[in-house]
């Protein structure tokens, strides 16, 4: 049994980060908008659980997915906040992310995407990427 | 100046809207409208070029312009998405309020105008030249696809007034 097989099942207490790569996804008052939350055309939308993760660890996994370009910092936002619009998580656990997981259930239109990326920036937390993570 | 406020008023009054008649003179009297609101963009307190939204466009088409931009599987901002976004920000009336720039993984360029998170429009422009926008004000929204043929559709504008008035 590998560790993929063992990582807990998602609950909607949880916490889920969308990290940010691109300075153009938060607002000049912190808060997130809609774009960091726009699917990329296989509408699989790319995010991280928190649970299990010291925050070390998350900033870890997010200068990874980050490579080259700079992180940021991570859009938090619960399972519920994002269940409750008709989308669904799903655990998709890779080999050097084994928290990664999926916002998936987009509509194909681009207008009913963006109405939900609106919805879940608001609920969305900025948490920006603390000095001391390299 | 009472010249100059009167053609302010008379170009700002014309919306973006181009004239469509198709004589001479017709295109003359579009030429010169043309100019002239060019130059007014370059104002300060009318002018989008003149707030530098025009450079914030070119900065975050030139950092998305590659594949993979947000690290994550993200689509380049492509030349004719940069055109039409360009030709968008020029058909918005003067004096406008100035809208921030961003970017989305599926390679559109976006407009938002943002007062809170329950009264905020935001608007994509595709390489289609087709605008994709979706508003949220107080409890309702509105959200939907005009084509974009160098006009801005009275919806968007409809919408852009309802965001950020006072």
């Amino acid at each position: 049994m590998t560790d993929v097989a063992i990582e807990p099942s998602i609950t909607e207490d949880e916490l889920l980060a969308r990290f940010i790569t691109s300075s153009g996804w938060v607002r000049h008052d912190q808060t997130i908008r809609p774009d960091a939350f726009i699917p990329p055309p296989d509408l699989d939308l790319s995010v991280t659980r928190h649970t299990g993760l010291t925050a070390d660890e998350l900033w870890r996994i997010g200068e990874d997915v980050a490579r080259t370009r700079k992180l940021y910092g991570s859009a938090d936002v619960f399972v519920w906040a994002v269940q409750r619009h008709g989308l669904r998580v799903e655990a998709q656990p890779l080999q050097e992310n084994l928290k990664h997981a999926s916002i998936t259930g987009w509509p194909s239109n681009k207008p009913a995407q963006k109405n939900l990326a609106q919805k879940l920036a608001a609920a969305a937390h900025y948490v920006p990427k603390p000095p001391s993570v390299q | 100046m009472i010249l100059d406020l009167i053609t302010i008023i008379g170009l700002t009054s014309c919306g973006g809207q181009n004239t469509h008649g198709t004589s001479d003179v017709a295109s003359h009297v579009t030429s010169q409208l043309e100019d002239s609101r060019r130059h007014l963009h370059n104002s300060v307190a009318l002018g989008l070029r003149g707030k530098g939204v025009f450079d914030e466009l070119y900065t975050v088409a030139q950092e998305c312009h590659v594949s993979d931009w947000d690290s994550q599987g993200a689509v380049p901002v492509d030349e004719d998405t940069y055109q039409a976004a360009y030709r968008f920000l020029e058909a918005l009336p003067l004096g406008v309020a100035a809208p921030s720039i961003g970017a989305e993984p599926d390679g559109h360029l976006t407009f938002e105008w943002h007062r809170s998170p329950r009264r905020t429009l935001s608007v994509s422009v595709s390489p289609e030249r087709e605008l994709h926008y979706s508003a949220l004000l107080g409890p309702r929204e509105a959200y939907g696809t005009e084509p974009f043929f160098g006009d801005v559709p009275s919806v968007i504008l409809d919408l852009i007034g309802r965001v950020v008035a006072q």
